[in-house]
């Protein structure tokens, strides 16, 4: 968890340099990678039911490749919440309600429709964090336990070429920044 | 936890405590720092939840403990969320960044056709909203950072609470937290109804998002569940050793032989999953 955090801060940080500004995707598939190399490294280390264990492993290695598997994994997340509102930014279009809000000059009311912006696109992502958690429980109900390991591996790499898949247009740093 | 208690520290009334702490966070987190907040606000989830790993064996001593450390969770969140509803205001009084006060130009030109200076135009082919925004223009100026740490510690004490709330409501009231959170995050009046569920389903229908969305979900929360049988396992074996002094079944020994036997011999669901937090 400590080294979680810490990971996120840190890619979080490294995402705002000037260098790494535009390269999320680049970021989120190469963090990917890693995550995968030490899930990898974890799943080889334990026996499943198919086959014997590959890795030899004690105590210190595995929590070693579980701290930095997840220190890379949510290195991804602040990631994700940004380049997802990268996409999505323009969608604060409003309706009759927002506008009628907005009329009232630079009021604070005004703010609401950014939060509508920001949020959407968060909103949905945590949405589906909670729901891939929900499916892997409910498979975990149905899957020898034997396969949890393989399981998760295998999400990483779906996930990982699901990142290929992406294209990316930065719509908010396009007005942020004037570029 | 504590990123959220400072922030509801900061705006609770008892700003000189925090007074320095937040200063250095306006100052570190401008605009140019965006992923950096977000990083603070997701991972303040995290963090709620590391701090069940040092509040839980504190609390619980036997397994009747368990209904007692609930409740006390439950209690710090609500006083945790208590100022914000009673203090927070609903939103900063300059917009927090030059993306945000764009929008807010675009739509109150949209509103009664004022153009306003034009800084820097938006590419009105690749946006679905963009036949309404053809008339506007971006006013682009200064972004007061103020403004934007109050956006950022705002999403960070909600984050906390969230954190803190995951532990109780873990697998079971996932998705509907979830969407709630979505739903409350945007602070929506029932005005804006008919707006967010076209954001919502502009966001969905977005090829690229749908992608990115469905994988950090899916990646995130499968590691969530996943973690989370690993740590209710160790519990089990933890709370088996304490009370039936088991010699055998202890995880300071080799863990991957610990794990594989545990692997081995199922245990009851239900019981991990209350265990796990």
């Amino acid at each position: 968890m400590i080294s979680s955090t810490a990971g996120g801060l840190l890619f979080g940080f490294l995402g705002d340099m000037k260098p790494l500004r535009r390269q999320f995707k680049l970021m989120l598939f190469v963090l990917l990678l890693m995550t995968l190399v030490f899930f990898g490294w974890f799943w080889l280390s334990l026996p499943s039911s198919y086959m014997e264990e590959v890795l030899p492993s004690n105590y210190s290695s595995l929590l070693i490749a579980v701290s930095l598997g997840s220190f890379f994994l949510f290195g991804c997340s602040p990631l994700y919440y940004e380049l997802g509102i990268e996409l999505t930014f323009p969608a604060s279009g409003g309706t009759s309600g927002m506008s009628r809000r907005s009329k009232r000059a630079s009021g604070p009311s005004l703010t609401h429709s950014l939060t509508h912006s920001v949020l959407v696109a968060g909103g949905i992502i945590t949405t589906l964090n909670n729901l891939g958690c929900l499916v892997y429980l409910v498979i975990a109900l149905f899957v020898p336990e034997t396969l949890l390991n393989t399981l998760m591996v295998l999400t990483t790499i779906i996930c990982c070429l699901m990142i290929l898949l992406i294209v990316e247009r930065y719509n908010r740093a396009i007005v942020e920044h004037n570029l | 936890m504590v990123p959220g208690i400072r922030a509801v520290a900061y705006h609770s009334g008892a700003r000189a405590l925090a007074r320095s702490l937040a200063l250095a966070l306006v100052l570190t987190l401008s605009q140019y720092h965006s992923t950096t907040a977000t990083a603070i606000s997701a991972l303040s989830i995290n963090l709620g939840a590391a701090s069940a790993f040092i509040l839980g064996p504190a609390l619980v001593n036997q397994p009747g403990d368990m209904s007692m450390y609930m409740y006390v969770t439950a209690a710090i969140s609500f006083l945790v969320a208590l100022p914000i509803f009673a203090f927070f205001p609903a939103a900063p009084p300059t917009p927090p960044s030059v993306a945000a006060q764009s929008i807010l130009a675009a739509e109150g030109a949209r509103q009664d056709a004022s153009i306003l200076s034009i800084n820097a135009t938006f590419d009105h082919e690749d946006l679905p909203f963009a036949k309404r925004r053809q008339d506007s223009s971006f006013d682009i100026g200064l972004a007061i950072t103020e403004a934007n740490a109050q956006r950022m510690s705002s999403a960070t004490s909600i984050g906390a609470i969230k954190g803190a709330s995951n532990a109780l409501f873990e697998s079971g009231g996932a998705s509907t937290l979830g969407i709630a959170s979505a739903v409350l995050d945007n602070d929506v009046p029932p005005l804006a109804f008919d707006s967010l569920r076209q954001e919502l389903w502009y966001c969905m229908t977005h090829p690229s998002f749908a992608c990115l969305a469905l994988s950090g979900g899916f990646v995130l929360g499968v590691y969530n569940g996943w973690a989370g049988s690993y740590v209710s396992q160790a519990r089990t074996h933890a709370c088996a050793h304490e009370h039936n002094r088991i010699d055998s079944c202890v995880i300071d020994r080799s863990v991957g032989s610990t794990l594989s036997s545990s692997l081995r011999t199922r245990r009851p669901r239900s019981v991990g999953s209350a265990l796990r937090h």
